[in-house]
């Protein structure tokens, strides 16, 4: 019955345009497209169910499931919104305005004239989603509830299994932090940890809706947040960082005597200079148990997990407690932290990219300068000038890389990532189990 | 039986009495030597009827040999118990956790094994203190600890052949990045996430399984399983 319907329908759409050809998907080709409205495509690649929900999963030729995509796909707004959104959202004006994947799931914040939205989607075990309920099974979708719509979303972070979101308000430039999802170590900042969750019932300490952080001074307010696997660093406009979550690497950078997890945002008291006035940051990233800060002066800080010498101190210890500058000469532009390794761009022409971490050195020349770089657990991306997608590391079980390799097709040097259509790449979100990719038509 | 033959039956009896006393007074530690401890008995308090008897199989009261019996047990591939978790982060995916027990249960050559018990866990610091009590001190422990009870895990009781060194196997080397490199078709370079989210442990012997079988699951009795095993093996 189904697939009579199909055929009837491609026979009609075939008898109206003489261009269609069968290799075609009818429905990507009738539905709009997300670009069409707003000169902005979205491509994931990687883990099907934390790029949609379960039920989108599709059939190859042969009918196997399929349950990743090893290179980038566009993804549909039919399939990313769904239901839920196409009847209260014109959808004309939607558009994409921020991205962020984390290890099992991703926020995607999308705008209409004054009013934004956050969509998130994959695993909801710990409340990640904000949707206002945990779900023990399978891959969800939906719009995160409570936030301000009439707030501008400046940033959105993921961690392993916590979500932030920062708005702000146009008229009093205050932004407002919102956080969501597990905080078994505290990394939420509300002051919630495994210390106070119901034992013994099996019950996880977790904020199914967003919670507003507010533990800063009153004229303080958050700048950026990122999040590592199960901490968190924020930076405010008065130059400070501040950390919660697991600390037992290190993470947190509280100094040589902490290494106790926080439930409430700490403040990192150690001057991120060698004359002890604070030069001001500019960057602050992490993704797995270390954190970099980049300072305006092009120096590089860092702290937390070194047992791959990701913090570059040219020697291999396990941890480091406080923050402390890695020795370079160059000029640092701009940094990402991975997994088993990180790396950092320096203005340098043509651009290189050192990646740094055990039995994992790469030097190779892209060809061309870079003007963006990011990394996931085990793999790490660069944006080229003619923005071009480079890709190289592990090639996990998902096809991260987007190469169409799957699984021991390790890239150990950077390798152009192939879209269907020509784009320029903007800016990547790179998760655990996904990837998704803002492009704009070239 | 003639008394000749009686005579040099008893004495070919007493001759393997005195080789097992001779190994025993050397002090060599053997396994095979414990099993003919256990299972051999002295000529001196052996029936008649089993000393006497002729194990031909052209014999008119034809019997089987009582070592022969005996050996043919012996000789069975005994199943073995391990412990295996499966931690708290690949617990945040209960979708893996489908799809690597349908794996572990797979009847083919390399996985195959059986779940005795399972259960899902979730820990307190000082749970998680007792069970790594061996590694308190070591630099490593307070992150395990804090990874161990950062969200609820599954315990698994398997039985396979071989199950410690198996599922050691399966689960492959400790640091995930390793296994993605040399052993690319583990568990572990699969579903591992970083050294100190390594996703899977095993037991690494018959006592610690015994030990951890007991911590979590105080209630399913080993020796009483493993002599049911034998009992099924004998028939």
């Amino acid at each position: 019955m189904i697939s009579l319907t199909t055929r009837t329908l491609r026979l009609f759409y075939k008898s109206q345009n003489p261009n269609f050809r069968r290799k075609d998907s009818l429905f990507s080709t009738t539905c709009s497209r997300f670009h069409a409205e707003n000169n902005k495509v979205l491509f994931g690649w990687g883990d099907l169910g934390s790029l949609y929900s379960e039920n989108t999963i599709n059939k190859n030729e042969r009918g196997d499931d399929i349950y990743m995509f090893k290179t980038p796909k566009i993804l549909e707004i039919e399939q990313i919104v769904g239901s839920e959104l196409s009847n209260s959202i014109e959808k004309e004006k939607l558009k994409v305005a921020k991205i962020s994947a984390g290890w099992g799931h991703s926020l995607i914040a999308f705008k209409r004239g004054e009013k934004n939205f956050v969509f998130s989607m994959g695993l909801n075990n710990s409340g990640q989603l904000g949707h206002g309920k945990i779900a023990k099974k399978g891959y969800h979708k939906g719009l995160v509830k409570g936030l301000p719509e009439n707030q501008e979303i400046n940033m959105l972070a993921c961690g392993r299994l916590h979500s932030f979101v920062l708005t702000s308000n146009n008229a009093t430039t205050k932004t407002e932090l919102y956080g969501f999802g597990d905080c078994m170590y505290g990394q939420l900042g509300t002051g919630k940890d495994k210390k106070n969750s119901p034992l013994p019932i099996m019950a996880v300490a977790c904020e199914p809706l967003p919670r507003h952080i507010d533990t800063f001074a009153e004229h303080e307010s958050v700048k950026q947040v990122t999040c590592g696997l199960d901490h968190t660093v924020i930076l405010t406009n008065e130059n400070r960082l501040y950390s919660m979550g697991w600390g037992a690497d290190g993470q947190l950078g509280l100094g040589n005597d902490s290494t106790t997890d926080k439930s409430v945002p700490s403040a990192i008291t150690k001057p991120l200079n060698k004359d002890g006035h604070q030069e001001r940051i500019r960057k602050i990233v992490s993704s797995t148990d270390f954190t970099m800060v980049l300072l305006e002066n092009g120096t590089l800080w860092t702290w937390g997990n070194s047992e791959y010498g990701q913090c570059m101190s040219g020697a291999k210890v396990d941890r480091i407690l406080e923050p402390m500058q890695v020795p370079t000469k160059d000029r640092i532009v701009d940094v990402a932290s991975g997994g088993l390794g990180d790396s950092h761009i320096e203005r340098l022409t043509p651009a290189r990219i050192p990646y740094f971490g055990e039995k994992q050195e790469s030097k190779e020349k892209v060809g061309e300068n870079i003007v963006a770089i990011f990394c996931g657990l085990d793999y790490a991306a660069a944006i080229s000038e003619s923005r071009n997608l480079y890709t190289w590391g592990f090639d996990g079980t998902l096809g991260l890389l987007g190469h169409e390799s799957y699984h021991i097709k390790h890239q150990f040097i950077p390798k152009k990532v192939e879209f269907p259509e020509p784009v320029n790449v903007e800016t990547l979100a790179c998760g655990g189990r996904n990837v998704l990719a803002l492009c704009s038509p070239r | 039986m003639s008394k000749t033959r009686k005579a040099n039956v008893r004495k070919r009896l007493k001759a393997v009495d005195k080789v097992i006393e001779a190994v025993i007074d050397s002090g060599v530690k053997l396994h095979a030597l414990g099993v003919a401890i256990k299972n051999t008995p002295k000529e001196s308090t052996m029936k008649p009827r089993d000393k006497y008897t002729v194990f031909s199989r052209k014999h008119k009261k034809y019997r089987k040999s009582f070592h022969k019996t005996t050996t043919t047990i012996m000789l069975l591939p005994r199943r073995q118990l391990t412990l295996a978790l499966l931690k708290p982060d690949l617990c945040a995916n209960p979708n893996t956790i489908s799809k690597i027990i349908s794996r572990i249960t797979a009847t083919n050559h390399h996985n195959n094994f059986e779940i005795i018990r399972q259960r899902e866990i979730l820990w307190r610091q000082q749970d998680a203190e007792a069970f790594y009590a061996e590694h308190r001190g070591r630099f490593f422990f307070e992150r395990l600890c804090g990874y161990m009870t950062s969200g609820p895990f599954t315990a698994l009781v398997l039985a396979r052949q071989n199950a410690i060194k198996e599922w050691r196997a399966l689960i492959g080397p400790t640091h995930p990045w390793r296994a993605r490199m040399n052993a690319p078709n583990t568990l572990r370079s699969h579903y591992g996430l970083t050294d100190t989210r390594n996703s899977f442990h095993g037991s690494d012997s018959d006592e610690t399984a015994n030990r951890e079988i007991e911590f979590f699951f105080p209630e399913l009795n080993v020796d009483a399983w493993r002599r049911q095993e034998e009992k099924e093996a004998a028939i």
